[in-house]
């Protein structure tokens, strides 16, 4: 990119003007009043982040800098974009909304989503960054054959891109919808804009950057509405809990586990897909190769499983403050005592219980900027499976220079963006609660359990590795596109075929099985040659001998 | 990396005491946390009612929402732990490993 100043700053007065115009426009329309210190705080959110895309697309050079910011992330702030990964839209509203409609219930999925940490930590995390270089493709596909392995990476890791962008998109848009009083479309294309401008320029340095930028907002966000909750009850827990039991029409259900798992193996299978999954996401994987070496990937783990922690007790507490401080409100309430815009909205409206307009419109502005933070990451991620994995190795054999392969994943972003707007647009009415937890499902079925082998089993082969990741992946989805949350509620089908709500206890073993007997029973001189260089592979990925380095600018 | 530089890595004392140690207290580590997380998920499936207990009389606080809060400590703790004991012993080792394979 020649002249990305000039682009940044058309694209910015685009965005601007779109987002005032058709604001008072939609005012009219939808007859919501236009926000005005949301959109005021988010367009500064904006171009703030336009002048880090500014500064990180001058320093985007090389293939390096742009899928791994040259390698010069610190641990610290790595720690910080990996929890702004995670700490996406869905599990802010999502697991408050869950919080103030189920009480602990909600405390089910936060301590599955964190739990996976320490076990990416112990497992996987050094060795992954002392044999990668761009993509956990890399490192599945180290000692096995390039083709066969990274086209089930590559395929695997854009299934759960998809699933989770439209989850993000979705939610942008409704989120939008009802804060900013902007229409649906025009809050999707807008996301779907300026996460192609961030990645496309400014590659995975500014993806980082948005991503740490939007985690120090939300973090100091989460933190003053938990105080202020605690506050109001002069920090006493149990004094917030009793008021909670007294006003909540579940009363003293809300504080122990109650409708969201009904049976043992639904419970295992949620517990599993929590805790597998992470390890398995292309987007977070994707950041340990962003550091220096093994030492800062393990602090950057160190750092985020914190933050994650703490930011998953602020939003119970925020669940909890929603209960006592928005569900008898009138003012946030409709005709039918439910609350405007859906559950999804009980943490916005306790920003405003709490600070009045100005607090609203931060909230707003924030959750807006979590969902373009994640998105970002999630596109770099698709975008490197498209030009890394599936151009570079398998269609080109390795044999592309930097600049085209860097221009392909610059158009892989733009299609990305484009699938993105597409999908958010297709799926505004379908229920798409299930598909966060289909990621994590696939993620923990089809990637977690090649790499997990690859790493620890010395007789892997490519044979077993591509029919283990497809295995995981089909039974996935099979059993998600059976289960109550697609057959019934997408399909309107009567019953599901498949009885239980989470795949992950089935497809898991199906996929460790699959590539433990077609391993087992592959004779070839590959698989020998395969299970040869497993000894250097596993020198390497113990002291980091041969491992990327950082580049210097 | 070279067959003949890994097989004289893999013969090093020192690598052999890294692998010894950090495989052995990595798995050690890695499944307390799963026993921890899938006892908690077992407890909500089979015994949900023991969770619901509160912690004293009077208190509206239940055993659930307490476990909850330490396991979200305890996992933070564990990484920490594993992390000051990577920076002590582990990198020291691999610093002379890498030495002696120059």
């Amino acid at each position: 990119m020649k002249n990305p100043m000039l682009i940044l700053a058309g694209l910015a007065a685009l965005i601007t003007t779109l987002l005032f115009s058709t604001g008072a426009l939609a005012a009219d329309v939808v007859q919501k009043s236009i926000n005005v210190p949301a959109v005021t705080m988010f367009v500064i959110f904006v171009a703030l982040t336009l002048v880090v895309t500014y500064w990180a697309a001058k320093r985007t050079r090389t293939a390096k800098d742009f899928y791994a910011a040259g390698g010069n992330i610190t641990g610290f702030q790595n720690g910080l974009a990996l929890a702004g990964d995670y700490m996406s839209a869905a599990s802010f509203l999502g697991i408050a909304a869950l919080v103030y409609a189920n009480g602990f219930d909600g405390l089910i999925y936060s301590i599955g989503f964190l739990v996976g940490w320490p076990i990416m930590l112990f497992l996987l995390a050094e060795k992954l960054r002392n044999l990668g270089k761009y993509t956990f493709a890399d490192v599945a596909s180290y000692r096995l054959a390039q083709i066969p392995v990274r086209t089930v990476a590559a395929i695997a890791s854009l299934i759960v891109v998809s699933m989770y962008l439209v989850a993000q998109m979705v939610g942008a848009g409704k989120l939008i919808q009802v804060l900013f009083g902007l229409p649906y479309s025009y809050a999707v294309v807008i996301v779907g804009v300026l996460m192609v401008i961030y990645v496309t320029l400014g590659g995975m340095l500014a993806t980082t950057w948005v991503q740490i930028i939007k985690a120090v907002l939300l973090l100091s966000g989460a933190t003053f509405m938990a105080l202020a909750v605690l506050y109001s009850f002069g920090f006493d827990f149990n004094a917030m809990f009793s008021k909670a039991v007294e006003i909540s029409p579940k009363h003293e259900a809300i504080m122990a586990p109650g409708s969201l798992i009904h049976d043992p193996i639904s419970a295992i299978s949620l517990g599993l897909a929590l805790m597998f999954g992470v390890a398995g996401l292309p987007h977070i994987l994707m950041r340990f190769f962003t550091v220096t070496d093994a030492k800062e990937a393990r602090k950057s783990v160190f750092v985020a499983t914190g933050f994650i922690g703490y930011f998953y007790i602020l939003t119970f507490i925020i669940g909890f403050g929603a209960i006592i401080m928005v569900s008898t409100n009138p003012a946030y309430l409709d005709a039918a005592h439910k609350l405007i815009g859906g559950n999804n909205m009980a943490a916005i409206h306790l920003s405003h219980a709490i600070g009045g307009n100005v607090f609203l419109g931060f909230i707003s502005a924030v959750a807006f900027a979590t969902i373009l933070a994640v998105v970002s990451g999630l596109t770099l991620a698709g975008a490197s499976a498209v030009s890394h994995d599936l151009y570079a190795n398998v269609f080109r054999h390795g044999r592309v220079d930097e600049k085209t392969e860097m221009r392909v994943s610059r158009y892989a972003t733009i299609a990305l963006g484009i699938l993105a707007i597409f999908l958010g647009i297709a799926f505004e009415k379908q229920n798409i609660a299930f598909m966060v937890g289909l990621a994590f499902a696939v993620a923990a079925s089809a990637n977690f359990p090649v790499l997990f082998l690859a790493l620890y089993w010395k007789n892997l082969t490519t044979r077993g590795a591509v029919m283990g990741g497809l295995g995981g992946l089909i039974t996935a989805l099979v059993l998600v596109v059976l289960s109550q949350s697609v057959w019934v509620d997408v399909l309107g089908n009567a019953t599901a075929i498949m009885p239980y709500k989470y795949p992950a206890i089935f497809s898991m073993p199906v996929a460790f099985i699959l590539a433990w007997f077609f391993s087992i029973t592959d004779h070839s001189v590959r698989a020998q040659a395969e299970r040869d260089r497993f000894h250097a592979q596993f020198v390497r990925s113990e002291t980091g001998i041969g491992a990327e380095g950082a580049v210097a600018h | 990396m070279k067959k003949e530089l890994a097989e004289q890595i893999q013969s090093d004392p020192d690598f052999q005491a890294l692998i010894h140690h950090r495989t052995r207290t990595n798995w050690i580590m890695a499944i307390t946390v799963i026993v921890v997380y899938f006892a908690f998920i077992l407890m909500i499936a089979y015994y949900p009612q023991l969770l619901a207990i509160k912690i004293s009389a009077g208190s509206e606080i239940s055993v659930g929402i307490v476990a909850g809060f330490l396991i979200i400590v305890f996992a933070f703790l564990m990484t920490g732990l594993y992390v000051r004991r990577a920076n002590a012993t582990y990198d020291a080792l691999t610093a002379r490993i890498k030495e002696t394979a120059q």
